[in-house]
């Protein structure tokens, strides 16, 4: 029996993803990494070269209507969007025995005993944002609060054992997932990780691990002691990092958290700067510049959220056009509808 | 061809595989050659035991203007209210697509990927299902944005084992209704230029 760990990204978080399969292999040699990989691959992809055992892409997971399934999404909705079907995709080989999601901005230190064990007594094991409540009126709102609108649990990992509640649980996230996978606040949903806030309640077969040494990221390094031993292993609250969860790596987000909440002096900074110098050497450089081809119409004109939104919500509009993509002057595409009264109709609605 | 409605509406409602019994199926090719295989096919003929009426046309690329889709020879469409196209090739999938959908927009396609040529990238990602074989089944599974597939042993046309059809049929429209939400309840009449949306 195999226990299969995925992370799903575009090729602009390669060089990340091949950190995360790196640091898997490292402390789990028996373990298979899987590649949900967002686009479609270059020919310059080759596996042989790449630190994952294989690679799923979103045809393989028989999405309904991909085409206007990819369109209605963003970027980050697609990328967490798939991780149900994946997750069912997997669990649902003949020779699982667990899968975990990792994202692919998480590096693993220490094996993953205590998930292990977890899979032995349950089926679905979580790791929430905060451990303990907090105690300043700032952090009550950038943690508590923002764990409130974002979800309770953190989906940058997750894993699931291959029974019958493990299954059943990975087939009510999927169809949620190809529905329901939207950056919207404001209806309560924040892509794939606000649902599994009904985990606790719909699948009495879960387990919360409340071990701070287990995805640490910059919303909690205000209340985990990050430090050094001798031997330069890191350590949260005196035991070995098990895994860090480098979110807002890109851009100032998870520096700015560290600087607010991370104790002056704290070895988070130097964990922060070698997973930059890990990143690097995985040719962050070459790959973060790539732009999602989904961004685009089939010609190089640009999509904007305008468009997306209409299509998402509006029934009909994705009745008519299976591949919205496709600009063609041949046939009708939804470009040339959406330029001749689209705009209008969207726009004054 | 034109208007050769090879079958009539069921006479009764129900259901088969969750196919409306009254459902109306269109074969299309863009060959005349093709078309005539069809029609005597093993799809042609399990959606007919099945009370499905089963049209055939054909659906033409014009071969100078590989992006200017024609229909010859087309069913009336305000005679024929097609819930299923059947396209043997791309060119008569990209050819009906929007004809059909005109008329309803909920109407499911399923492209039987016999081989595959240039247009055929955009046809499957036009389809709701593609229905690929033992010789397809390497190229489509590369194509990007792809319908899901279905593999059935001899399906351009030749025998296939019955039921599998109304299989195929029961799974597209599953996916269509899946993709875009419950068009019979939301969808409201689409505008229409010169017969195209």
């Amino acid at each position: 029996m195999t226990t299969r760990c995925y992370t799903s990204f575009t090729l602009s978080y390669l060089a990340k993803a091949r950190v995360l399969a790196e640091s898997v292999h490292e402390h789990h040699p028996d373990w298979e990494v899987w590649a949900m990989v967002c686009e479609p691959l270059p020919p310059s992809f080759d596996l042989e070269n790449e630190p994952f055992d294989a690679v799923l892409t979103l045809e393989d997971l028989e999405l309904p209507g991909l085409a206007g399934w990819v369109f209605s999404h963003s970027v980050v909705e697609v990328c967490t969007g798939v991780k149900g079907a994946a997750m069912h995709r997997l669990l649902t080989l003949p020779d699982t025995e667990a899968v975990l999601y990792l994202d692919p901005d998480v590096a693993v230190f220490h094996p993953l005993i205590e998930v292990e064990r977890a899979l032995e007594r349950g089926s679905i094991v979580l790791t929430p944002h905060q451990l303990a409540p907090e105690i300043e009126r700032q952090a009550v709102i950038d943690n508590e609060m923002t764990s409130l609108v974002h979800g309770v649990y953190n989906l940058g990992f997750v894993a699931v054992r291959a029974d019958a509640q493990g299954i059943d649980f990975a087939a009510w996230w999927r169809e949620r997932l190809i529905d329901f996978c939207f950056d919207d606040r404001m209806s309560g949903l924040f892509t794939d990780q606000r649902w599994c806030d009904f985990v606790p309640v719909y699948f009495d077969r879960h387990v919360i691990l409340r071990l701070p040494a287990y995805n640490v990221g910059p919303w909690n390094v205000g209340q985990r002691n990050v430090t050094r031993a001798a031997d330069g292993t890191y350590l949260v609250d005196g035991d070995p990092l098990v895994f860090f969860h480098f979110s807002g790596f890109d851009g100032s987000a998870g520096r700015r958290m560290l600087n607010t909440y991370a104790q002056p002096g704290s070895a988070v900074f130097d964990l922060w700067a070698e997973y930059e110098s890990l990143v690097v050497a995985n040719g962050q450089t070459e790959v973060e510049t790539l732009a999602w081809p989904y961004l685009r119409f089939d010609d190089g004109s640009a999509i904007d959220q305008l468009m997306r939104d209409a299509y998402r919500y509006r029934p009909d509009v994705r009745a008519a056009f299976a591949d919205p993509f496709c600009v063609d002057r041949g046939l009708p595409s939804f470009r040339e509808w959406w330029d001749s009264e689209g705009l209008q109709q969207w726009a004054t609605r | 061809m034109g208007n050769s409605m090879s079958s009539t509406a069921a006479t009764s409602p129900g259901e088969v595989n969750g196919v409306a019994s009254h459902a109306s199926a269109v074969l299309v090719a863009s060959s005349p050659e093709r078309l005539r295989n069809a029609t005597s096919s093993a799809v042609s003929r399990e959606l007919g035991e099945n009370r499905i009426g089963v049209a055939h046309c054909l659906a033409t690329t014009a071969p100078d203007r590989p992006s200017d889709h024609v229909l010859d020879d087309w069913v009336d469409a305000e005679d024929v209210f097609v819930d299923a196209v059947f396209a043997l090739d791309a060119p008569a999938l990209l050819a009906s697509r929007a004809r059909v959908m005109a008329t309803n927009p909920a109407a499911v396609f399923i492209l039987v990927a016999d081989h595959v040529g240039p247009l055929s990238e955009r046809a499957v990602r036009q389809a709701d299902l593609v229905v690929v074989s033992h010789r397809t089944k390497p190229a489509v599974a590369r194509m990007p944005l792809r319908a899901p597939m279905m593999h059935i042993p001899g399906s351009g046309g030749g025998e296939t084992p019955t039921g599998s059809w109304l299989a195929i049929l029961s799974s597209a429209v599953a996916i269509r209704a899946r993709a875009v939400g419950d068009v019979a309840l939301h969808l409201r009449p689409l505008a229409k230029q010169e017969g195209q949306i």
